[in-house]
C-alpha cells in the first residue's frame, strides 16, 4: 500500500492533516473520534513511509486513558506543533496487503476501551 | 508575552545597528510561536541594502520596492516580518519618532492581512531596551522583550529595569559576579525537568544562588529508593511529588524566589506553554524519550538547554557522566550523540520486554551526580550573567568518576538533520 492510498483511506473517516517529519516521513493525523467506552474523542495519528508495507506506528491524544484511568505500560508522548500526542505499542495482526486503514483506526481506539 | 528571540545573526545585526554612525534599517525573518503569548524566533537577518531604502538629510525612508521583496521573501518561507532599527541613548526606552509610528500603523496590518498566521514585528532599540508592536492577523500588541539566546544571553526589555536591591545574602556572589550580574540571575527562570538525584541538586544550587524563578517538571513521587540520592527528601516525604519536596526546600532557602511546579512528565501541553519563555532549561531526565523531546523543545523555541546524566556500568566498573550545553544554533544533543535514533529503539525495545524503559533501577550514588550539577549551575550562570564572556557554540564534558576527571571534549563537527529541521520552527514543527 502506498502512502498516498493509506491516506485516502483515513480520508473516507473524518480530515486528515499531514505534518512533514525531519527524516522523510509524513504524520497523518485523523480529525478527533469517538473512543469507545471512554466518552470522549481523540485524533489518532500515523508516521507514514513512502510505501505502507507493515503496520504504521500509531498515535493518539496525550492525554487520552483508558477507562480505568490508565495508558499502556510503554507509553511515551511526543510533541507535534502545539499538541502532545501519545504512541505505544500493541500487538494488532494488521496487514496492509489484506486489511483497510479505517480497520487499523478501529483497532487503536479499540485499545482504550478497558 | 509578546517576545522577538533571535540567536547569534540577530545579535550580529542588533550590533550593526547600534555600531552604525548613520540609521539603518535590520530586517529578519522568523516562525512564529501564538500558542499562548507570541513569540517571533527570528532565523535569518539583514541590514536592508542601498537599493532596498532612500536616504536623505532626514534619514532612511521605506521603498514600496521594498514591501514587495519582504513580502516575497516571507511568504516563500511562511515567516513573519521584523523590522528593526536604533535609537541611541541607554538606561531608558527608545522613544518611537513619529515616523516609526506612522511606519508601523502602515506595515504591521499589511503584513497581518498578507500573512495572518504568523506574527510580524516592529521594533525599536537602543543599547539597554527596545520598544515596538507585534501584529498578528489584525491583532496588535506591544513587544515587550527582544531576546538573544546566545552565551550570555541578553535581553532588551520595554521596561527599565533597575539595579536590584542589595540583599545582605547576595555580598559574597556580587563581589565576583558585580551587582548586574546578581540582577541577571533575579530576574530570570529557569525550568528543570527531572528532579531527582541530578535535578533535586540543581534546584537546591539554584535556590542559594538566588534564581528569580524556578519551574520544577517532574509526575514522580518519592519513593524510599529515592531517599538515597534526592536532595531534600525525608522518610517523611514519600508519597509526595517530587517537585512539591523541591519546591518547599526552595522557598526555604530563597523565600524571595518565585517556585511553580508541575507534576506532569514531559512533554504535555501544557508545559510547552509553561517552558515556552523560561531563559535556560535543565535537563536531568532519565530517559531517552524525554531527552528527545526536550531537545526537540529547546530548539524549536531557542532556550538554551543544559543536559546532565550518569551512567553507571559494571564489569569493568565505570561511571560516566556527561554535560551538555546547547547554544541555540549551534549543535544539539542529537549531533552530540546523547539522542539516536538506536538508543530510542533500545530503550522502546526494554519497554516492550516488560521494563518501564532503560532507566528504571539503575545503579546511583548521590555524589556522582553532584560533581556534574554543581557543574550545569555553573554554566547556568554564565549564561545569565556572562562571566565567562561570549559563546556561539554548544559545549560537551566527559565526566569519569572512576577516573576522577572531568574534561571538556571536543563536539561533532557538523550538525543533524533533525536539529535543523526544529531549529526556530515555534508551534510549527
Amino acid at each position: 500500500m502506498t502512502r498516498e492510498e493509506f491516506i485516502s483511506g483515513l480520508s473516507r473517516i473524518g480530515n486528515v492533516e499531514l505534518r512533514s517529519q525531519p527524516n522523510g516521513q509524513v504524520l497523518a493525523v485523523l480529525s478527533p473520534q469517538p473512543v469507545p467506552g471512554t466518552g470522549r474523542s481523540s485524533r489518532v495519528a500515523f508516521m507514514l513511509s513512502d510505501s505502507v508495507s507493515s503496520r504504521p506506528p500509531a498515535y493518539v491524544d496525550g492525554d487520552l486513558r483508558t477507562r480505568t484511568g490508565r495508558v499502556p505500560n510503554n507509553w511515551s508522548t511526543v510533541v507535534v506543533g502545539t499538541d502532545v500526542l501519545g504512541t505505544w505499542s500493541f500487538n494488532c495482526p494488521w496487514d496492509p496487503a489484506k486489511d483497510t486503514p479505517e480497520a487499523l483506526v478501529l483497532a487503536v481506539l479499540a485499545q482504550w476501551d478497558r | 508575552m509578546p517576545e522577538v528571540r533571535g540567536t547569534q545573526p540577530l545579535l550580529e545585526g542588533l550590533e550593526a545597528l547600534l555600531s552604525s554612525d548613520r540609521e539603518e534599517l535590520l530586517i529578519g525573518f522568523g516562525h512564529g510561536a501564538v500558542d499562548s503569548d507570541w513569540l517571533l524566533l527570528v532565523d535569518g537577518c539583514r541590514l536592508a541594502g542601498e537599493h532596498e531604502v532612500k536616504r536623505d538629510a532626514n534619514g532612511l525612508h521605506w521603498t514600496g520596492e521594498l514591501t514587495s521583496a519582504l513580502y516575497a521573501e516571507a511568504k516563500s518561507s511562511d515567516r513573519g516580518v521584523v523590522l528593526i532599527h536604533a535609537h541611541g541613548g541607554q538606561g531608558r526606552l527608545p522613544q518611537p519618532s513619529r515616523t516609526d509610528l506612522k511606519t508601523a500603523d502602515e506595515i504591521l496590518p499589511h503584513f497581518g492581512m498578507l500573512l495572518p498566521d504568523v506574527p510580524h514585528a516592529y521594533v525599536v532599540v537602543n543599547r539597554t531596551n527596545a520598544c515596538g508592536w507585534m501584529q498578528l492577523a489584525n491583532d496588535r500588541k506591544g513587544v515587550e522583550d527582544v531576546r538573544v539566546s546566545t552565551l550570555p544571553i541578553r535581553h532588551w526589555p520595554s521596561e527599565v529595569v533597575g539595579e536590584p536591591k542589595p540583599l545582605t545574602r547576595d555580598d559574597r556572589p556580587a563581589r565576583a559576579l558585580g551587582s548586574r550580574g546578581i540582577g541577571a540571575i533575579r530576574r530570570s527562570t529557569i525550568g528543570i525537568v527531572g528532579l531527582g538525584g541530578a535535578g533535586s541538586q540543581v534546584a537546591e544550587m539554584l535556590a542559594h544562588a538566588g534564581v528569580g524563578h524556578l519551574i520544577l517538571v517532574d509526575a514522580d513521587v518519592v519513593k524510599e529508593v529515592n531517599l538515597s540520592r534526592t536532595h531534600g527528601t525525608t522518610p517523611e516525604a514519600i508519597g509526595e511529588f517530587k517537585v512539591a519536596t523541591a519546591g518547599r526546600l526552595v522557598a526555604r532557602i530563597s523565600p524571595e524566589s518565585k517556585v511553580t511546579t508541575v507534576e506532569e512528565a514531559f512533554p504535555s501541553r501544557s508545559l510547552l506553554r509553561v517552558l515556552r519563555d523560561v531563559d535556560v532549561i535543565i535537563s536531568c531526565v532519565d530517559n531517552p524519550n524525554a531527552r528527545n523531546e526536550v531537545n526537540r523543545f529547546s530548539l524549536r523555541y531557542a532556550i538554551p538547554l543544559i543536559d546532565l546524566g550518569t551512567t553507571i556500568s559494571e564489569e569493568p566498573f565505570r561511571v560516566d557522566g556527561h554535560l551538555s550545553v546547547v547554544v541555540p544554533g549551534s549543535h544539539c544533543l542529537r549531533c552530540l550523540g546523547h539522542v539516536s535514533d538506536v538508543i530510542l529503539a533500545a530503550d522502546a525495545e526494554a519497554a516492550r520486554g516488560g521494563r518501564y524503559g532503560m532507566s528504571e533501577g539503575r545503579p546511583q550514588v548521590v555524589s556522582f551526580n553532584g560533581l556534574l550539577a554543581s557543574a550545569a549551575v555553573t554554566e547556568t550562570l554564565k549564561l545569565l550573567t556572562g562571566f565567562a564572556g561570549n559563546s556561539f557554540t554548544s559545549m560537551e564534558w566527559h565526566y569519569d568518576a572512576v577516573g576522577g576527571e572531568l574534561r571538556r571534549i571536543k563536539t561533532a563537527d557538523g550538525r543533524c538533520r533533525e536539529c535543523s529541521w526544529y531549529s526556530f520552527k515555534g508551534d510549527g514543527a
